[in-house]
C-alpha cells in the first residue's frame, strides 16, 4: 500500500477509535463539545479521503456527517437508538478504511441497512431524547424556537447611515425598508434626526438619512449586508443577535482547526463579519497605524471590531481562542513524529548491541587500572543506561486506549444480554510495551466478555439478592513489583468451587476422588475444553478461550491469578512484565553458569549464617526476620552437580559463602540459592530457540560483557514448576504409602 | 401671543426634481420664522424620499424655534410613504392626525 494511504489509514483509525469513545460518553452526557468532535472526525475521515479520492468513502461518510450536522443543529434528537446506528456506522467506515486499497471489498447489506437508517432519522421529529425528556432540544427539534417570545436583543442591530448621493441615485430608502421586512420582521427604525440640517442649511437634494434598525430575522448577516452593498457611500454596521452570538461562537468552534487563520478570516467564514466590513477595518488599522508613532503596535483587528460595533466581544472572544487552540494544535503536530514501529524495533536491538557491547568493554577496561580509562567507561555506561532507558521508553504506550474499546464492549453485550452493566477504567496512564498492549488485548476481551456473560447477574436477579440493579466491571492497571498488574473485577455472582469440580469430574477433567485447593479449583478454568455455560451463547460458553487465555498471557511471560467469593464477584489478576526487550537484571552464579534475575523481582540480597544453614539441611526453607522464607535450591533445581555433588544440603554446609536471592511476585516470596552474587547488569533479552520450548522458568537468554551466554530466570515460571514439581512427587508419595499400608493390612 | 401660521400648498409631484425649489420657496414665505407651518398636501401625488427630508428639516427648524410643523390632508399613499420609511410618527402630530385625508 502507498505509504500516503498508509498514514491516512491510522489516522483514520486513530479518529475513528476518538469517535466512538466520544459516541458513547455522548449517550451519557448530551454536550456540544461532544458532538463536535464527533462531527470533526467524521468531516476529517471525509476530507482525507477526498484527497486520495476515495469516493465510496466520501460518499458514505457525508451521510454519516449529515446527520451529525442536523444533530447539532438540534433538528435530530440524541437518542440511543441513533447512537447505535452510528456507532455502526464508524465499523462500516472501519470496515470501508481496513479494505483499502479495494474500495469495493465492504458488507454491502450492512451498509445498505445503515444507510436506510440514517434516511429515517434524517426525517425524525419527534422522538424524545434520551434521558431528557421535554428537553430544550425537542423543543428546538419541533420548530417551537420561532414561536418563543425573544428577549429585546433577539434581533439584528443595523445602524445604518445612507451616503449623500443616495437620492440623486435614485435610491428610495422605503425600498431599503422593503427589502429588510422580507428578510425577517422590522421591530423598530428610528430616524437619526441629529444628521438632518435646519431648513436654511440643508442641501436638499443630498441624503443626511441614517436610522438605527432592529430586525429580527433568521437570515445570515452576509444576506442582511446585500441589502445595502451597492449604495454607493453608505455606512452600516450589522450586529447580530444574542442567540446569533452562540451560533457564531458555535460555528467558529466548528471550523476544522488544520487551517491557522487570521482573525478576520475567521469571523468571514463564519459570517460573523463582511468582506466590506473586513475591508473597512483593515482600511482603519492601516491609517491609524500610519498616525501612530513609528515602532509602535499597529491597532488591534479585535478592538477594532468592537470599537465599530461590527462584531461582539463574545464573538471576537471566540475566535481567538480557536486561534490559540489552532496554534497549539500546530505546536502539538510540530513536537510528534509518526515512526514506523518496525524502525523502533531495530533502534530498541541496537541500543541492545550496543549495552552488551559497552559491558564488554568494561571489563576490558578494568583490566587496564587506568583512572582516566575507568572514569570515561564510567560515564559512557551511564550515558548508555539513559540511552537504554529512552528507547526503551519510545516503546511504552498508556493501556488506556486498549481499555477504553472495552466501553463499546460492555455497552453492546449487556444490550444484547439485557443486561445493566456500568464499566469502570482506573490506571488507564499506566505504561506498557506496545508489543505487550498488542498481546494481551485479545485475552483481556475474552475475560471481560466472560465477566459480562456469566459473572453479572440479570438486573431483576441482582434486586432479588440485594445488590445494585447495575453490575459493575472494573478494570485497573497499576505497578507492583516490578510487573505491571491488570485486574478485571465484577460484582458477579462469582464461582462457585463445589460446581466447578463437579463439572471439571463430568467432563473427566479432574478424577472423582481427586482434593483440589479452592485455587486449584479456580483454575481449573484455564483448561482446555471447560466451560460453565450451560448454554453456547454467541458471546462466550464454548470453552475455548481461557485456555488460550493463560497460554498468551504465558508467553507474555506473564501469570493469571483467580479470586473469588461466591455470589460476591470475581476477581482476575494479570502480572506482566513492563517490557520484553531489555531488563535490568542480577547477574548470579551457580556452579560456574551464569544466570541473570530481573533485578525488578529481587527484593534483597542474603549471605546464609551458620544457623539459617542448619536450618535448611532440615528443610527447604529459612526463618528471615522471622518469617518463614520457602527456598528453591537452584544447584539442585537446574541438576548442576559438581564432581563434589554429596546432595544440596550438605553443598550447603560446607560452602563458606551460600547466598540467598530473595525474589517477589505478586504477593509471593521466594529465595533463590545461588554460589555468587555478581552485581546488576543490563540484560538483553532473547528468545530461546524452538528446540528449547517446553524449557519452563527461563524467560530467554542474554549475552554478557564477558561473551559468555546467561539464562534469563523467569521467577514466576520457575516457581509455578517447582510447585508443579512438589505436588507430582507429593502424589507420588502418597501413593506410594498408599500401597504400602494396603500390604501390610 | 403666536403669530398666524403660514399656509403653504404642495401639489402634484414632490421630488427631488422639484425638492431644491420648494426648499426656496418654503424659506422665503416662512422669512418671519416665529410662525407655525402647515403644509396642505392635499394634491400631493407622489413624493419622494428628498422631500420627505425637507419636511423633516423643516420640522426641526419649527421645532428648533419653538414653532409647529403641521401637515394637514394628507394623501393615504403619502402617508404609507412616511410608515414605509419609519418617519410616520415623527411627521405627523396625533393631534392634527385627524386632518389626514384617511382620517
Amino acid at each position: 500500500m502507498d505509504e500516503n494511504v498508509q498514514i491516512f489509514v491510522s489516522e483514520a483509525e486513530e479518529l475513528l477509535v476518538e469517535m466512538e469513545a466520544a459516541l458513547l460518553d455522548l449517550e451519557n452526557r448530551q454536550d456540544d463539545e461532544i458532538l463536535n468532535l464527533i462531527f470533526r472526525s467524521a468531516h476529517t475521515i471525509k476530507g482525507s479521503a477526498g484527497l486520495f479520492g476515495f469516493d465510496h468513502i466520501i460518499s458514505f461518510t457525508h451521510v454519516v456527517e449529515n446527520v451529525l450536522d442536523d444533530m447539532r443543529n438540534c433538528l435530530i434528537p440524541i437518542t440511543s437508538e441513533l447512537i447505535t446506528i452510528l456507532m455502526r456506522s464508524k465499523d462500516h467506515i472501519s470496515e470501508l478504511i481496513n479494505a483499502l486499497p479495494e474500495e469495493d471489498n465492504f458488507d454491502a447489506d450492512e451498509e445498505k441497512e445503515i444507510l436506510d437508517l440514517l434516511a429515517a432519522f434524517k426525517n425524525f421529529d419527534s422522538t424524545v431524547p434520551i434521558g431528557e425528556e421535554g428537553s430544550s432540544q425537542s423543543q428546538e427539534a419541533s420548530g417551537q424556537e420561532d414561536d418563543q417570545e425573544n428577549t429585546d436583543s433577539d434581533h439584528y442591530h443595523i445602524s445604518l447611515r445612507l451616503g449623500p448621493d443616495t437620492f440623486r441615485q435614485g435610491f428610495d430608502p422605503a425600498a431599503m425598508f422593503k427589502q429588510l421586512s422580507e428578510l425577517g420582521t422590522l421591530k423598530e427604525a428610528i430616524l437619526i434626526e441629529s444628521t438632518i440640517p435646519l431648513l436654511n442649511d440643508i442641501d436638499s437634494e443630498s441624503c443626511y438619512m441614517g436610522w438605527e434598525i432592529a430586525l429580527k430575522s433568521q437570515a445570515e448577516k452576509d444576506a442582511i449586508s446585500e441589502v445595502f452593498e451597492f449604495l454607493d457611500g453608505v455606512i452600516y454596521t450589522i450586529l447580530p443577535p444574542k442567540s446569533r452570538i452562540s451560533d457564531y461562537q458555535h460555528l467558529i468552534q466548528q471550523l476544522p482547526e488544520e487551517d491557522d487563520l487570521a482573525l478576520g478570516q475567521i469571523l468571514l467564514q463564519t459570517g460573523s463579519l463582511t468582506e466590506e466590513e473586513l475591508q473597512q477595518i483593515l482600511q482603519q488599522q492601516s491609517e491609524q497605524q500610519q498616525t501612530e508613532e513609528p515602532g509602535s503596535a499597529p491597532p488591534l483587528t479585535g478592538d477594532l471590531l468592537i470599537q465599530n460595533k461590527m462584531v461582539q466581544q463574545e464573538v471576537i472572544e471566540e475566535a481567538l481562542e480557536k486561534q490559540k487552540k489552532v496554534q497549539t494544535k500546530k505546536q502539538q503536530a510540530l513536537s510528534f513524529v509518526k515512526v514506523d514501529s518496525a524502525k523502533l524495533d531495530k533502534l530498541v536491538n541496537l541500543v541492545g548491541e550496543l549495552v552488551i557491547n559497552g559491558a564488554k568493554m568494561n571489563q576490558l577496561a578494568a583490566r587496564f587500572d587506568n583512572d582516566d580509562l575507568n572514569e570515561t567507561m564510567e560515564s559512557m555506561m551511564m550515558s548508555l543506561e539513559e540511552m537504554r532507558e529512552t528507547a526503551l521508553g519510545l516503546r511504552m504506550i498508556p493501556i488506556g486506549a486498549t481499555f477504553n474499546r472495552f466501553h463499546r464492549v460492555v455497552r453492546d453485550t449487556s444490550n444484547d444480554l439485557e443486561k445493566e452493566i456500568r464499566l469502570e477504567i482506573y490506571g488507564a496512564e499506566t505504561e506498557l510495551d506496545k508489543t505487550v498492549i498488542e498481546k494481551i488485548a485479545d485475552p483481556l476481551m475474552h475475560l471481560v466478555r466472560n465477566s459480562l456473560d456469566h459473572g453479572i447477574e440479570m438486573p431483576d436477579d441482582r434486586v432479588r439478592l440485594g445488590k445494585d440493579r447495575e453490575g459493575l466491571i472494573k478494570l485497573n492497571a497499576h505497578h507492583e513489583a516490578g510487573m505491571i498488574v491488570i485486574e478485571i473485577s465484577d460484582d458477579g455472582k462469582g464461582l462457585d468451587p463445589d460446581k466447578l469440580l463437579n463439572k471439571a469430574i463430568e467432563k473427566g477433567i479432574v478424577k472423582e476422588n481427586q482434593k483440589l485447593s479452592q485455587h486449584e479449583i479456580y483454575n481449573l478454568i484455564f483448561e482446555a475444553g471447560f466451560s460453565m455455560a450451560k448454554e453456547i451463547s454467541n458471546i462466550s460458553g464454548r470453552g475455548v478461550g481461557m485456555d488460550v487465555v493463560r497460554r498468551n498471557i504465558e508467553a507474555l511471560r506473564g501469570t493469571i491469578q483467580i479470586n473469588s467469593e461466591n455470589g460476591v464477584g470475581t476477581s482476575i489478576s494479570i502480572q506482566l512484565p513492563l517490557t520484553l526487550a531489555i531488563i535490568d537484571g542480577f547477574h548470579i552464579n551457580v556452579n560456574q553458569e551464569d544466570f541473570i534475575i530481573p533485578l525488578d523481582m529481587i527484593q534483597e540480597c542474603v549471605t546464609l549464617n551458620q544457623h539459617q544453614k542448619e536450618e535448611v539441611t532440615m528443610h527447604n526453607y529459612i526463618t528471615l526476620r522471622e518469617e518463614v522464607l520457602p527456598l528453591i535450591q537452584l544447584k539442585r533445581y537446574f541438576n548442576l552437580q559438581d564432581d563434589n555433588y554429596d546432595d544440596g544440603a550438605t553443598q550447603l554446609m560446607s560452602n563458606k559463602h551460600e547466598n540467598v536471592v530473595v525474589v517477589q511476585f505478586g504477593k509471593n516470596k521466594v529465595g533463590l540459592t545461588v554460589d555468587q552474587l555478581l552485581g546488576e547488569t543490563q540484560a538483553v533479552i532473547k528468545p530461546m530457540g524452538r528446540v528449547f520450548k517446553g524449557l519452563n522458568g527461563f524467560a530467554g537468554f542474554t549475552i554478557l560483557g564477558s561473551g559468555h551466554v546467561a539464562l534469563v530466570i523467569d521467577v514466576p515460571g520457575l516457581v509455578k514448576d517447582v510447585v508443579n514439581n512438589e505436588n507430582r512427587y507429593f502424589k507420588q508419595v502418597n501413593k506410594k504409602i498408599g500401597t504400602v499400608s494396603k500390604h501390610y493390612h | 401671543m403666536t403669530d398666524k401660521p403660514i399656509e403653504i400648498t404642495l401639489d402634484n409631484e414632490c421630488t427631488i426634481y422639484e425638492v431644491s425649489e420648494w426648499q426656496q420657496k418654503i424659506i422665503s414665505q416662512w422669512s418671519n420664522q416665529k410662525q407655525s407651518l402647515h403644509f396642505n398636501l392635499a394634491n400631493v401625488n407622489e413624493m419622494d424620499a428628498s422631500f420627505v427630508q425637507l419636511l423633516l428639516s423643516c420640522k426641526k427648524t419649527t421645532h428648533d424655534r419653538g414653532v409647529q410643523c403641521v401637515l394637514n390632508n394628507i394623501p393615504a399613499s403619502v402617508e404609507e410613504r412616511f410608515r414605509q420609511m419609519h418617519i410616520h410618527d415623527l411627521l405627523i402630530d396625533k393631534t392634527n392626525a385627524g386632518e389626514s385625508e384617511n382620517g
